[in-house]
């Protein structure tokens, strides 16, 4: 059950902010907990062994948490990630794995067939939740948090419905003190909604239209889009992914502030970026830290030479792709960034940051290209759109394709490109409360609930021929 | 200074190491797929140009449409190669693919289209965009359905906004298509079909010397049809049976693409599509030109 769902706004969250502040303060972890249950329960419907994953996947953090905390010793905490990591392989990465095997050995004349793929539903959130739980136990291991006693604390950071599915990657020492103790107040609550509804705008309003285009695309066929079209697609694409994961990072921390917690902000206007290491500091700002934190520091960072400071580069952008999916053009996408952030580093950097102006137009190149690698899955297809991005290998175009599309999706395309500023929300909270904030956020909150009972959530269900 | 130094060294040679080895990876790794690409651009590149393709590549063209047998041979040679020693099974005789089509180069004949109408919905807006058929005109649009075809003001190049009536009433054309149906799946069936030989009896009122080609609805592909109630190719078949049997094979002929994107059964084949509901943009130079070889046949 995504945020941005009717079964979510009118059935799931009244009911659970009903339920959550009818009860006292001391069972109000007890709800939460319950409530994320409910919604993980939802997500994962269809794969009933999946309903015990994240209660064991609980359970065991809380173990290997308490007895890491007894002994600070290296074994449990290389057996803490050995499960931790160990179930996300199993469930994300074995496929990917035995193919890629699979394919060797067929390349190879291997006689007697490969490794056989489970082909396992990835249970929702997953990738999030792992992250979490070994930053937790990592910290443990470092002091640098206590280890939890209450198994129902510990489970409601790991499962709180709000950043379950798409995060942000919140650390335990972050939110234990409002674990044990949150007041909420009526202030806090309505600017929690007030960011909510405007993360459920940016996914309705602006990303699931603007997908619209790349759908379109798609339908076409890479070969015979023109080159103008090419660009069209990838900026409304760069787009869609900004609002659709923005918007969702806003909710969850709405969602977060409506019952008391303060959840880390993940993206700083990073379209407004000059150079791509600058990107990479204001876009999923809690995975790149955690990145940071748990990977390129303990390798060394940058203070064990210039070569190893690479190979720490290395490792955290494979990772980084990786992440994100498992498959090749993740890999290559996570190395297309490897390059151009090495390259930064060493060379374009500080031109970069001097001539503020060619930073912008370098990015506008750089953003929708990089973008491209991460959505096109087959390589084939890859080069094809390449190719087209410079006006190489088109069959059959339709070369006023661009003023069709540039007709429907103009208006989003120019929205987006200005809400991807810092004006447009600068002004948004500078309205005083009432009554014209509150009259802009009920007609957001309506216009958002309407497209989505249109069905501009899937285009297919509003399908014409 | 000397890290600064070495990282810029070493930086260079990653970098150098990377590109080798993506460039050799990838190639391995996705040989099949490189191999396959490779080969569709070549026959690309063999393509004769659209407008100065000869009458004899016509004529080879329709000739290759009715030879069957020949592009079995070939599919054999090829089955051959993958499993060597593996007896093939005998395969049924099939029309052409709209893969073996493009594979040939189809291209549109030059003037064929230029007296000619096209009515339909996104389908033929698709081949008014994507099939090259220099001077035809296009009633088309999203959507279009027997229900709102009058209602409806479309665009058309050097006419401007016209009604559909209006435009059948001030030019007099050669050969009209006609593709509706689908859009109008959700209705009464009765009711559609009667609308339908409605507007086939409305156009040859105005339009006494046009041949009228009623065009099969394009099936979509076998996911979509499993999984939608309205739009499946149950539906389409029902469909076009009905609107089929206006045609008397004198002035109005019935005219079923769906052979040349088939998966063999009865669907549109996903190889296609990308929307499981049109095919893309370069398949419809082959439809095109189907509707100018094969088609006119009929």
């Amino acid at each position: 059950m995504v945020f941005s769902s009717l079964e979510f706004l009118l059935w799931f969250l009244p009911f659970f902010l009903l339920i959550y502040y009818l009860s006292p303060e001391k069972y109000r972890n007890f709800c939460l907990f319950g409530f994320s249950m409910v919604f993980y329960a939802y997500g994962v419907l269809g794969h009933p062994a999946y309903l015990f994953l994240l209660p064991v996947s609980v359970g065991i953090n809380y173990l290997f948490g308490r007895w890491i905390g007894t002994n600070r010793r290296r074994l449990p905490l290389v057996l803490g990630m050995i499960w931790n990591f160990g179930m996300l392989g199993l469930f994300k990465y074995s496929d990917f794995f035995a193919e890629t095997v699979n394919m060797f050995l067929e390349k190879a004349g291997w006689p007697y067939g490969g490794i056989p793929l489970l082909s396992l539903a990835l249970p929702i959130g997953i990738s999030f939740y792992t992250f979490q739980a070994a930053s937790y136990l990592i910290d443990v291991y470092r002091g640098t948090v206590r280890p939890e006693n209450r198994l129902l604390y510990l489970g409601t950071y790991l499962v709180m419905f709000p950043k379950l599915i798409s995060g942000p990657i919140v650390r335990y020492g972050s939110v234990a003190e409002r674990l044990n103790k949150r007041k909420c107040t009526k202030k806090m609550f309505l600017r929690g909604l007030e960011v909510f509804v405007l993360g459920l705008a940016f996914k309705v309003l602006l990303a699931n239209r603007l997908g619209g285009l790349w759908q379109n695309i798609g339908g076409i066929g890479y070969e015979s889009i023109s080159t103008p079209l090419a660009w069209m697609g990838i900026v409304a694409y760069s787009l869609q992914i900004y609002f659709d994961f923005y918007g969702y990072s806003l909710m969850a921390v709405g969602l977060g502030r409506m019952i008391g917690f303060s959840l880390p902000v993940n993206f700083k206007h990073p379209y407004i970026s000059c150079s791509m290491t600058e990107f990479w500091r204001r876009w999923h700002i809690t995975l790149g830290s955690w990145f940071r934190d748990y990977v390129y520091i303990p390798l060394g960072g940058n203070r064990k030479g210039g070569f190893r400071t690479v190979c720490n580069l290395l490792a955290v952008w494979l990772l980084t792709g990786l992440w994100h999916g498992a498959g090749w053009n993740f890999i290559l996408w996570g190395m297309f960034l490897f390059a151009v952030i090495a390259m930064e580093k060493w060379m374009l950097g500080t031109y970069l940051n001097r001539f503020r102006v060619a930073g912008h137009l370098y990015m506008m190149i750089l953003i929708p290209v990089s973008w491209l690698i991460f959505a096109e899955t087959d390589l084939v297809q890859l080069g094809i759109y390449l190719q087209r991005l410079v006006g190489l290998g088109g069959i059959n175009v339709y070369a006023g394709d661009f003023l069709k599309y540039l007709s429907q999706y103009g208006i989003f395309l120019l929205l987006g490109l200005v809400f991807a500023t810092r004006l447009p929300e600068k002004l948004f909270w500078s309205i005083p409360r009432k009554p014209l904030r509150y009259v802009l956020l009920v007609a957001m909150l309506a216009a958002s609930v309407y497209g989505i009972y249109m069905g501009m959530n899937d285009p297919f269900l509003y399908f014409q021929f | 200074m000397r890290d600064t130094k070495t990282g810029r060294i070493a930086v260079r040679v990653l970098l150098i190491l990377l590109l080798v080895g993506f460039a050799g990876s990838g190639r391995m790794i996705f040989w099949k797929k490189a191999e396959e690409n490779r080969l569709s651009s070549q026959r690309t590149e063999n393509l004769p140009g659209q407008t100065d393709q000869t009458e004899e590549a016509q004529q080879e063209q329709m000739e290759d449409i009715g030879d069957t047998a020949g592009s079995q041979t070939e599919d054999t040679t090829e089955d051959g190669q993958k499993e060597e020693g593996r007896e093939d099974p005998p395969q049924p005789t099939k029309p052409l693919s709209a893969r073996d089509w493009m594979d040939r180069g189809a291209a549109v004949p030059e003037g064929y289209f230029s007296d000619t109408l096209f009515v339909g919905d996104s389908r033929t807006v698709g081949l008014r965009e994507y099939g090259q058929m220099q001077g035809a005109q296009f009633f088309a649009n999203t959507g279009m359905s027997v229900y709102q075809i009058y209602n409806q003001q479309i665009s058309i190049p050097e006419i401007g906004r016209v009604h559909f009536l209006d435009l059948i009433k001030q030019r007099q054309y050669g050969k009209i298509y006609i593709m509706l149906g689908i859009n109008e799946l959700g209705y009464n069936m009765n009711t559609t079909v009667k609308k339908y030989a409605a507007l086939i009896d409305t156009i040859r009122q105005y339009q006494p010397h046009a041949v009228i080609y009623i065009e099969a609805n394009l099936h979509v592909t076998q996911e979509r049809s499993n999984r939608d109630a309205v739009f499946n190719n149950a539906n389409i078949d029902r469909f076009n049976g009905e609107i089929a049997k206006f045609a008397d094979k004198k002035s109005i002929y019935y005219v079923d693409v769906n052979p040349l994107f088939d998966d063999g059964a009865g669907n549109l084949a996903a190889e296609y599509t990308n929307d499981s509901t049109h095919v893309l943009g370069k398949y419809y130079r082959v439809w095109a030109n189907w509707l100018a070889t094969a088609a006119a046949g009929n």
